[in-house]
């Protein structure tokens, strides 16, 4: 759909560093993120998985990450301890179809800054990169 | 005291206790009685037979020295009397005539016949028995003279003789007094072991229920891990069966949970992820709307409409899962309630311009709520009282104080009502009230709500009257404001 943005897109990558990366299984919500974001003026990172991410993070200047919590392999939770463990230095921002209470109080604790249920990622996206990178830059 | 007792003989123990005591005390009392009263029986018919001899052969006695009968007393009548007598009589038997008169012949070699005299007055009734058809009395007159005891009898001859004996019975006495003292110290040691060995079995089959009992007061629906009472030697074997069954049952319950819980888990993200792409994507497509016909940007509207109700839907729908499972968390937290309302006014002000009010006192009020459960309810119950109010109705949201210290948050409304029968039903789900004819609402809103305000240590209330209008409230406990 976007593969001609995403080629661009990666091109710029090696030259420009890479701000925002999605981790994902799902295509479609790489897909659309992707688009989102580069409305939002930010540079994705697509990765499918947890290990795609631990590698995006050491190749770019990754300063926001939004996590999906299922995940075949390495689930999200794993992502975050792995991150700890690397003493990542950005924001994680996890985004699932999971609404307890007590998966958000885990994510929490294991050093999410935030926490976004699905349905409501595109409502809250703009907010999220308010938040965490457009203030700060 | 009374109730004590009372809680006690509802246990098992107490049950079992209490049947050991009324079989010895019932049972084993009654037994002992009527040993003690056979043997005692048997006793007194050795001495009548006895008795009944010795009156015979006095009898025979008087017959052949040619006695008259009924003429008044000679001299020589009582002394042939006398002699009859003193031939039979012994220090272990003794016996005397009295006559039709009343004038008692006695022997004169047993002095201890005088002090026996005032026991042979007391009427009985009487059989036929004997070769003079003596008419036996019942012999159950026992005479106490110093230590010794003495068996009346009274023998009724045709002739109009009463022929008295008394029989000492002073050794069976005796004897009765300690086979009575057997029996009853027989009675106390069976009584008593009988009273610990139920003790025992009861405890061990009290003991093993208890501590299951306390296993399964230990599980909650988070963490339903049943740990089986430890197997005591001796334990009964029901009660090892039951124990296992339990087991299994949880471990079958704990899978379902388990299954129940994953289902969610699978369901929530495979409805979400495809309404959050088709909710993206209708969001950029409107975003674009300049390029779209008004067709084509009321299909999008409409689309965009219809994802955001299936999203609340899901969400709904997982909550009242999670609700049945005992899975459904709401953290309670200290919630401006004045504060939270005005915001919520606002909001829908916006939405329903000029058809809400707002009633709220001017001073803080704080409850113990979850403040995104407490707006999810608030704005549930908002929509509704807008989709049942004519333009024209009144709709009020607010709090008030009440005299117990308690808060009520409500919404209420001049709207179409609810009939009477129905005011239960629509907070079932996906049931709608009979007058909801015509408005959208999947029927789910006011379970929910019910649900979240129970997670919230509320309950929500409803009152209303058909054609007049409606008023739903939570009562919450208030907490300090700073």
């Amino acid at each position: 759909m976007n593969g001609h943005k995403s080629a661009t897109v990666m091109s710029d990558l090696e030259t420009t560093p890479a701000v925002v990366a999605v981790v994902d299984d799902d295509p479609r919500i790489r897909a659309l993120l992707e688009d989102e974001l580069i409305d939002e003026g930010v540079t994705p990172v697509l990765c499918a998985s947890g290990y795609e991410m631990l590698e995006s993070i050491k190749k770019y200047d990754v300063k926001l990450i939004l996590l999906d919590l299922m995940m075949p392999g390495m689930d999200g939770f794993q992502c975050l301890k792995e991150l700890r463990a690397q003493a990542f230095q950005g924001v994680v921002v996890i985004v699932t179809a999971l609404s307890d209470d007590s998966k958000r109080r885990e994510a929490l604790s294991e050093g999410a800054s935030d926490y976004v249920v699905k349905p409501n990622l595109f409502s809250s996206l703009p907010g999220i990169l308010d938040r965490y990178i457009k203030s700060k830059q | 005291m009374k109730k004590a007792i009372t809680r006690f003989l509802g246990t098992l123990q107490g049950r079992f206790l209490l049947a050991a005591g009324s079989v010895l005390c019932v049972g084993f009392a009654v037994g002992t009685a009527l040993t003690i009263n056979f043997v005692r029986q048997e006793l007194f018919r050795y001495h009548h037979r006895h008795a009944t001899t010795v009156v015979n052969r006095v009898a025979r006695c008087i017959d052949r020295k040619d006695a008259t009968s009924e003429a008044s007393i000679s001299v020589a009548r009582k002394q042939l009397l006398q002699g009859c007598v003193e031939e039979y009589v012994t220090q272990s038997l003794i016996v005397w005539i009295r006559e039709g008169s009343g004038l008692d012949v006695l022997p004169r070699q047993v002095p201890v016949v005088k002090a026996l005299l005032p026991y042979a007055s007391v009427p009985h009734a009487a059989h036929h028995g004997g070769e003079h058809e003596f008419h036996l009395e019942q012999s159950y007159r026992i005479a106490h003279v110093g230590q010794s005891a003495y068996l009346i009898h009274l023998h009724q001859s045709k002739q109009g003789l009463q022929y008295w004996t008394a029989e000492d019975i002073t050794g069976t006495a005796s004897e009765w007094g300690h086979i009575a003292v057997a029996m009853a110290w027989l009675w106390a040691v069976t009584a008593l072991t009988s009273i610990i060995v139920m003790h025992v079995l009861s405890r061990k089959i009290s003991g093993p229920l208890n501590r299951l009992v306390a296993s399964v007061d230990a599980l909650d629906a988070e963490s339903i891990d049943f740990e089986p009472p430890q197997s005591a030697k001796g334990v009964p074997l029901e009660i090892t069966q039951l124990t296992n069954a339990f087991d299994h049952l949880v471990t079958r319950l704990k899978d379902s949970l388990e299954h129940q819980k994953q289902f969610s888990n699978g369901v929530s993200h495979e409805l979400r992820t495809p309404l959050t792409i088709m909710s993206g994507y209708l969001s950029r497509l409107s975003r674009d709307s300049a390029n779209l016909t008004d067709r084509q940007a009321r299909a999008v509207q409409s689309l965009q409409d219809e994802v955001a109700r299936m999203t609340e839907m899901t969400g709904d729908l997982l909550d009242l899962a999670r609700a049945d499972g005992g899975r459904l968390e709401v953290e309670l937290e200290k919630v401006c309630c004045v504060e939270l309302l005005q915001k919520l006014f606002k909001e829908c002000q916006s939405v329903y311009p000029g058809r809400l009010t707002l009633a709220v006192p001017e001073h803080k009020v704080c409850l113990m709520a979850n403040r995104t459960r407490l707006r999810q309810i608030l704005l549930g119950l908002l929509d509704n009282a807008v989709k049942f109010t004519p333009e024209s109705g009144l709709i009020k949201v607010g709090l008030s104080e009440m005299t117990d210290g308690r808060v009520r948050v409500f919404v209420s409304d001049t709207g179409c009502g609810i009939p009477r029968d129905e005011i239960l039903t629509v907070q079932e789900r996906f049931k709608r009230g009979s007058n909801s004819t015509g408005v959208s609402g999947t029927g789910l809103g006011l379970s929910i709500a019910t649900v979240l305000a129970k997670a919230m240590n509320s309950s929500l209330s409803i009152e209303s009257k058909f054609g007049q209008g409606t008023d739903v409230s939570l009562v919450f406990v208030r907490c300090d404001s700073d």
